[in-house]
C-alpha cells in the first residue's frame, strides 16, 4: 500500500520540488509585500516631512516619482495631502526653502502635510499614468494638481525627451491593465501614449496591449483581453520591485524629522506675517531687474533671452498654440479618470509672468484665453480650478520668466492647499479686465502693463493675500465665508 | 590510495548524499526557486530608471 502511494512521486521526483517552488514564489513575495506596506505606513508621514521630498536629483525623487508604494501609502494616510504636479514642486533657490509648502506643514501646524509627487516636466499624460497605479484609493480623497501654463501655450505637444524622463512602466501597465478606468477611457489614454512610441518600444507586452487598445476592433480588443491577465501578473511583479526599491531606501536613508521653522502642531499660520516675511526676503533678490526676476538668474540667461526674445512673439500665435496644444488633451483625460475614481480634485496653475509676456508681445488680454480655458475645462468636471490670474502682474510671485514660484508665490499656493485640505476655498471673482494704465499696486486682480522701472515701492509691492481664483466649487467643499486670513476687508 | 582512487571515493560519497530524498527534494527546490527567480529578473525586473533629459525650466 505504502509503495503504491509513492510510486507516481518515484516517477516524478520534480513535482513537489517545482509545486514547493512556486508556493515559495507566492508566499515570500507576499510576506516581503506585507514587511514592506508595513515599513512604508510606519514611514510616510516623516517620510512626507523629510526635505528629500522636494530634491531634485535626490536619491528619493525616483523612489517617489516613478513607484507606486509611497503614493498608495500617502494616500491612505488622512494626514497627508498629495499634490502632483512639475517642477515648482522641486526646491530651487535656497531663499524657497522656509516657504515651501513641504516646510511650512512639516510639523502639520493645520492638521496635515502635504506629500508632492513630481519632478520637472511631469505633464499631464504622466500624472494620468501614475494616478491610474494607485486608482481606487483615490475614492473621496482630495488630490491637488498642479499644472504648469507653458505646456498649454508654448509648444503644442509635451517634448518626447521630458515624457520619457517621466515615463514610468510602473505606472503605464497600470493604466493599461486597469479594468477600474473604463474602456473608452484607457483607449484615449492609449492613442496619446502611443505618440511616444520610444517609451514603449522595448516593452512588448505594454505595446501589444496599447496598440490593440487603441486600435479598438472587436479582433484588438479580444487580444488585448487575452494578454490582460498577463499584464496583471507582471504589473504585480513591478508592483514587488517597486516595494524593493522603496525598502531598500528606507533602509539605507534614515528619515530626518528635525524642523527649522515650521510652527508646532497645533499653532495656525500667521499667512499675512508669511507674506511680509517672504516678500520682504525675495526683494534682497531680485533687485538687480524690473521683472522681478531672481538676480542669478537674470545675470546667468534671462538678461541675453530677453534681449533675443524681445517683440518675437505675437498674440495670434500666442493664442493658436494654447487653442491646439495637445495639452488640453490630457488634462481632459486626467480629469475624466479622477471623475471616474471618485477622487475629489483641486487644479492649480501657476501664473503667466505677466511683465515678462508682455515683453514678448504677448498681451494679457492673449494670455486671459489660456486662464479662461483652464478654468472651462475645469468646470466641465466640476473641478475647482485656482489659476492665480490674479497675480498675473504680481512681480514677486514668481522667480523665473516660467512661472516657477518665489516665496510669495510659494505661501499663496500654501494658502490654498490649506484651504483645500480645510474645505474653505474661497469664490473667486472673474477674470480680471486688462488694466488700461501701466501702473501696479495692491490692487490684486488686475494685471500690470509694466514700464521701464515701473517697479512699485516696496509698501506696494506687497499684495495682500487675494484672490485665488476657482471657477466653481462643490457647495459641499466650500465655505460660504471665506476663511483665509488675509482676505478680509479684500474685494 | 591513489589520487583517483580518493576522487572516486568522494564521488561515490557525493553521490550517496545526493541520493537521500530530503536532499534531492531541497536541491531541486532551490533549482526551481533559482528559475523563477532567473524569470522574474529578466523580464520583471524593477528598474524603473528614466533616461535622463536636458531640464529646460519646465
Amino acid at each position: 500500500m505504502t509503495d503504491c502511494q509513492h510510486q507516481p512521486l518515484a516517477q516524478t521526483p520534480h513535482l513537489a520540488p517545482a509545486l514547493t517552488a512556486m508556493i515559495l514564489g507566492i508566499v515570500v513575495p507576499a510576506v516581503f509585500g506585507f514587511y514592506a506596506r508595513s515599513l512604508e505606513y510606519r514611514s510616510i508621514t516623516a517620510l512626507a516631512a523629510d526635505e528629500a521630498m522636494i530634491e531634485r536629483d535626490g536619491k528619493l525623487a525616483p523612489v517617489k516619482n516613478q513607484g507606486t508604494a509611497l503614493q498608495q501609502a500617502a494616500l491612505e494616510t488622512d494626514c497627508l495631502l498629495p499634490i502632483y504636479g512639475s517642477s515648482e514642486l522641486v526646491l530651487h533657490a535656497a531663499y524657497n526653502r522656509p516657504f515651501h509648502a513641504t516646510n511650512l506643514f512639516r510639523d502639520q501646524p493645520t492638521g496635515f502635510t502635504v506629500f508632492p509627487m513630481g519632478k520637472a516636466q511631469t505633464t499631464c499624460l504622466i500624472i494620468l499614468q501614475k494616478l491610474a497605479a494607485i486608482g481606487p484609493t483615490l475614492e473621496g480623497r482630495k488630490v491637488a494638481v498642479s499644472v504648469s501654463h507653458a505646456w498649454f501655450s508654448d509648444r503644442v505637444m509635451a517634448w518626447a525627451d521630458g515624457y520619457a524622463g517621466n515615463f514610468s512602466p510602473l505606472h503605464a501597465g497600470e493604466l493599461a491593465f486597469n479594468t477600474r478606468l473604463s474602456l473608452q477611457l484607457r483607449q484615449d489614454a492609449a492613442r496619446r501614449m502611443l505618440q511616444y512610441p520610444e517609451t514603449v518600444a522595448n516593452r512588448p507586452l505594454l505595446r501589444f496591449a496599447l496598440e490593440n487598445m487603441a486600435d479598438g476592433s472587436p479582433l484588438s480588443l479580444a487580444c488585448y483581453e487575452a494578454v490582460l491577465p498577463l499584464g496583471i501578473v507582471h504589473n504585480a511583479i513591478l508592483r514587488n520591485a517597486d516595494h524593493w526599491n522603496v525598502v531598500y531606501y528606507l533602509w539605507k536613508h534614515p528619515i530626518r524629522t528635525s524642523s527649522p521653522i515650521s510652527p508646532r502642531s497645533g499653532q495656525p499660520l500667521d499667512w499675512p506675517k508669511l507674506h511680509r516675511q517672504a516678500d520682504a526676503l525675495y526683494r534682497a533678490h531680485s533687485n538687480n531687474n524690473e521683472f522681478g526676476l531672481d538676480n542669478e538668474q537674470w545675470d546667468r540667461k534671462l538678461r541675453q533671452e530677453l534681449v533675443l526674445q524681445k517683440n518675437t512673439r505675437s498674440k495670434e500665435s500666442f493664442l493658436r498654440t494654447v487653442q491646439v496644444n495637445q495639452e488640453w488633451v490630457d488634462l481632459e483625460l486626467l480629469l475624466r479618470e479622477l471623475t471616474e475614481l471618485g477622487a475629489r480634485p483641486l487644479l492649480l496653475s501657476m501664473p503667466l509672468h505677466g511683465g515678462w509676456y508682455d515683453q514678448l508681445g504677448i498681451t494679457y488680454a492673449a494670455r486671459s484665453a489660456y486662464y479662461q480655458k483652464l478654468r472651462e475645462t475645469g468646470a466641465r468636471y466640476h473641478t475647482p480650478v485656482v489659476d492665480f490670474a490674479d497675480h498675473d502682474a504680481d512681480q514677486s510671485f514668481c522667480h523665473d520668466n516660467m512661472g516657477h514660484l518665489a516665496p510669495s508665490g510659494l505661501v499663496y499656493y500654501s494658502q490654498v492647499l490649506d484651504g483645500f485640505f480645510h474645505d474653505k476655498i474661497p469664490r473667486q471673482p472673474e477674470l480680471p479686465a486688462p488694466a488700461p494704465v501701466s501702473s501696479r499696486g495692491t490692487g490684486a486682480g488686475l494685471p500690470s502693463r509694466l514700464a521701464p522701472g515701473s517697479r512699485p515701492p516696496p509698501s506696494e509691492r506687497f499684495h495682500e493675500p487675494s484672490s485665488a481664483t476657482a471657477i466653481e466649487d462643490r457647495a459641499s467643499w466650500t465655505n460660504p465665508e471665506p476663511t483665509l486670513q488675509g482676505r478680509k476687508g479684500k474685494p | 590510495m591513489s589520487l583517483g582512487d580518493q576522487r572516486g571515493k568522494d564521488f561515490v560519497l557525493l553521490s550517496e548524499w545526493f541520493a537521500r530524498p530530503w536532499v534531492r527534494f531541497v536541491a531541486l527546490t532551490i533549482y526551481y526557486l533559482g528559475i523563477l527567480v532567473g524569470l522574474v529578473a529578466l523580464y520583471g525586473a524593477g528598474d524603473f530608471s528614466t533616461p535622463p533629459f536636458i531640464y529646460q525650466n519646465f
